[in-house]
């Protein structure tokens, strides 16, 4: 009677996500989100394959685009992570330190909005060839043109050149990351 | 989860402008929401300067492929056990119990009532036109009943009539089980549902083509039939149970102020309170407190045998105090419990068999606890063992 499971996360306006690729992808991401609530790496790998085993089971309500199935995901780990520290509170193995301020809702609207930016930007950069991506680095870190030749041992104009290249790239793999903003509103 | 939605749209807003620039009307959005708080204004100027070393750090370190493998290790463990267990087609289990127990502060040596004996002994069923039969002792042909249910020998009610799928006003029935006494029901889609001494459910003849709709006070063992498409919803007084998957086996529990979930195989959301709903995992227990309507579910793990323990005719404490022993002595005996003097409060934990008879019970508890015990025609009366 247990059919197989599906492979594949059905949004309800017809697109469909592989699920292999939705975990690996986020895998790292959500992991690290936990690391705001819990220090235990062992604790935060079991929470996070637990979250996505309530999200691989087929029977859950399907989710209307891949947005909810991220904010799913969030709450999800959120309240994992928060039943855990609860629990180790009760068995006094956590100091007061965890209490309070990890079960507000402007530490969640923090850890996320952080969390997902950092997540976003570093998957952008990660589409670029490695000296345009060294280029991108030091931009972010808020050096000026100048700054990154020198750094970079190359021409300003090189430096400008990488950019453009940078930009255009960056451009197309956030084309679709807008298109899902579209949706959002 | 809009809320959160919300943020994920503002991270995307933040990458991009972070990456390449806005253009004016995503401006206008993330600065319109800088500048609702500080609060905001701070998690966007904490995002100015990345190290992308850092980034590099924080999500490549770990190696996807094997927690990939881990992950599917896990579900294909998790798929043969569920195919062991389900042996009685796809199935869900749901235990509900409903009894709230009054405790007023009294006073030394003060005879109090712990649990009273039930105003009734028979099972009884209310039929969809609001009279009541007794099907206590099933005599062929005897006992009137709805249309498509059937009464058997051996404590058993079942509904076979098919689930009409066209819209309409549903049937109900109530099914009242007394103290000392269990029940077997099987409803009209296949569902099966042991109901313990002092419960009563409420369901429809036959379903509809909407969910699947019951309601419980007491306890109940629930093995509920697979439908995706028309999910099955068990309402309590404080919380309600909505089976998202089959196998599995739930468990609400609403003792001593708390009810509860227990789940064992499968996938179900509680909710509660103000619109308050969470999904938990097999051997996770969620509570809800009776008291406080603003308190929220709390999911931790549990040992799920103990709180399945009477559905197989055992009774199983982890830390119950004598007051809950004795009150739950009280449902499936059904006997009053009057406590003659104060005791102090004593925890025990432990397994019995609920076939042996009242006194055999008593004696085993009371050679392990303080107090002693006298039955005298359907009443127990609890005092304080002498020195």
């Amino acid at each position: 009677m247990v059919r197989e499971r599906e492979e594949y996360i059905k949004f309800s306006d017809g697109k469909v996500l592989v699920f292999e690729h939705f975990f690996k992808e986020n895998f790292p991401k959500f992991n690290a989100f936990t690391s705001r609530f819990i220090d235990d790496p062992y604790v935060r790998e079991d929470i996070v394959q637990e979250a996505f085993i309530v999200v691989w089971s087929k029977y859950l309500k399907t989710f209307d685009s891949e947005v909810t199935l991220q904010a799913f995901m969030y709450r999800t780990l959120r309240n994992k992570c928060l039943d855990y520290i609860r629990h180790e509170k009760i068995k006094e193995r956590y100091s007061s330190e965890h209490s309070g301020e990890h079960e507000t809702n402007d530490y969640l609207m923090q850890s996320i909005i952080d969390e997902e930016s950092r997540f976003l930007i570093h998957k952008a950069i990660k589409t670029l060839t490695p000296q345009v991506q060294i280029v991108i680095k030091l931009h972010l870190e808020g050096k000026k043109n100048k700054e990154i030749a020198e750094e970079m041992g190359i021409t300003e104009t090189t430096v400008k050149f990488h950019k453009s290249v940078a930009y255009r790239e960056l451009y197309k793999s956030l084309e679709h990351l807008l298109l899902l903003v579209a949706v959002v509103k | 989860m809009k809320e959160i939605s919300r943020y994920l749209f503002v991270a995307k807003l933040i990458c991009k402008e972070r990456v390449v620039g806005l253009d004016d009307s995503e401006r206008d959005q993330l600065d319109t929401w800088r500048g609702e708080s500080d609060k905001r204004e701070r998690i966007f100027s904490s995002l100015q300067n990345i190290n992308v070393d850092e980034l590099e750090n924080r999500y490549e370190g770990i190696d996807v492929d094997r927690k990939w493998n881990n992950f599917k290790d896990l579900q294909s463990r998790k798929k043969r056990r569920v195919r062991m267990s389900v042996s009685v087609a796809a199935s869900v289990c749901l235990l509900i119990t409903g009894a709230l127990w009054l405790w007023i502060k009294p006073s030394e040596d003060e005879r109090v009532v712990l649990a009273e004996q039930g105003k009734q002994n028979n099972v009884s069923l209310v039929l969809a036109n609001g009279e009541t039969v007794d099907i206590s002792n099933p005599q062929k042909g005897k006992v009137k009943l709805d249309q498509g249910a059937k009464l058997y020998e051996g404590k058993r009610l079942e509904y076979t009539r098919a689930d009409s799928l066209r819209e309409r006003e549903l049937e109900y029935n109530e099914l009242i089980v007394p103290k000392g006494t269990f029940y077997h029901l099987v409803l009209s889609d296949g569902t099966k549902v042991w109901l313990n001494a002092d419960s009563r459910i409420k369901y429809p003849v036959s379903f509809g083509k909407g969910k699947r709709e019951v309601s419980l006070h007491g306890e109940g063992f629930f093995e509920v039939s697979k439908d995706t498409a028309r999910p099955f919803i068990v309402s309590t007084d404080r919380m309600d149970v909505k089976v998202l998957g089959t196998t599995f086996d739930i468990n609400t529990y609403e003792d001593e102020g708390m009810s509860y979930v227990v789940l064992v195989e499968g996938l179900v959301e509680v909710f509660a309170g103000k619109g308050e709903s969470r999904i938990i995992t097999p051997g996770d227990i969620a509570k809800v407190n009776m008291h406080d309507v603003r308190a929220g579910i709390q999911v931790s793990k549990c040992d799920v045998e103990h709180y399945t323990a009477w559905k197989e005719g055992n009774f199983s404490f982890r830390n119950a105090s004598l007051t809950e022993i004795l009150k739950r002595v009280s449902r499936y005996y059904d006997v009053t419990i009057i406590r003659e003097q104060m005791f102090e409060e004593e925890y025990y934990t432990g397994d019995l068999s609920r076939d042996v008879s009242l006194e055999s019970l008593l004696s085993v508890i009371e050679s392990s606890t303080s107090v002693s015990f006298k039955v005298e025609r359907k009443i127990v009366y609890v005092q304080k063992k002498r020195d």
